[in-house]
């Protein structure tokens, strides 16, 4: 089956509530001293919402792609990730997060060019 | 805090759990039949959610024993087992330009994760100043 654009535009969705999912996830472990505090914090269950999502548009995505174009798609994820630790986190930007976001957006539209 | 041994060897495990749950996704899709019954004895995506939800765990413990600049390159091997599991199981057509744009990503992500670990030379310079 030849991979659809469509497919590959929805795992870029995906990647996106992953990468949102992961950081509700952070705001969690930030939080935690317990096992109490884990369970009772509300940005766990936002966090774990971000993560079904992701993994449904991801599941449609595979209805219309090859394994080997779709997955390497969600490494965007990487790159979401760390804007968002700038933007919110306070952590900073440096020539190393720079030259990586650059390689995973080069290395994704290489595997995109692939359809 | 210096990354122990073992959370290393815990996040390749996770990286083996996490391609293996997604070719079970892709599995579960390629025989997917849009119903309640359907879902519930597609066994390849359950079994794929339960393998994922492994992984997530693993790397969560792996991740509060370990430096990001180290663990997080590792995680990146995922992209290449499948890759792997694609080509042989799956039979689909891998070509140089993914591979290379697989090899692009496991690059992009050291990179990052090297970046997360660097301080800021501003920060250091107003602590010697005073």
């Amino acid at each position: 089956m030849e991979t659809q654009l469509w497919a590959i535009g929805l795992a870029v969705v995906a990647s996106v509530f992953t990468a949102f999912g992961s950081f509700f996830m952070k705001l969690t472990s930030d939080k935690t001293k317990d096992v109490k505090t884990f369970f009772l914090n509300g940005k766990l269950y936002i966090g774990a919402l971000l993560y079904a999502v992701a993994t449904i548009v991801g599941l449609i995505a595979y209805l219309g792609g090859d394994l080997s174009i779709i997955y390497p798609v969600c490494a965007l994820s990487y790159v979401w990730i760390c804007l968002l630790s700038v933007k919110y986190l306070k952590e900073e930007m440096n020539k190393w997060k720079w030259m990586g976001i650059a390689a995973i957006l080069a290395g994704v539209f290489l595997i995109g060019l692939g359809i | 805090m210096k990354t122990k041994l073992f959370a290393v060897f815990l996040v390749a495990i996770c990286t083996i759990l996490t391609a293996a749950g997604s070719l079970l996704f892709k599995l579960g899709m390629m025989n997917f039949v849009f119903s309640f019954v359907g879902l519930l004895t597609n066994y390849y995506l359950i079994s794929g959610l339960i393998v994922y939800g492994v992984g997530l765990l693993i790397l969560l413990f792996a991740l509060k024993n370990g430096e990001l600049s180290v663990l997080y390159p590792i995680t990146a091997l995922t992209y290449i087992w499948s890759l792997l599991l694609a080509a042989f199981i799956l039979h689909e057509n891998v070509s140089y330009p993914e591979v290379f744009g697989v090899v692009l990503i496991l690059l992009g992500v050291s990179a990052i994760g090297k970046g997360s670990m660097m301080r800021s030379p501003i920060k250091i310079k107003n602590k010697v100043g005073g």
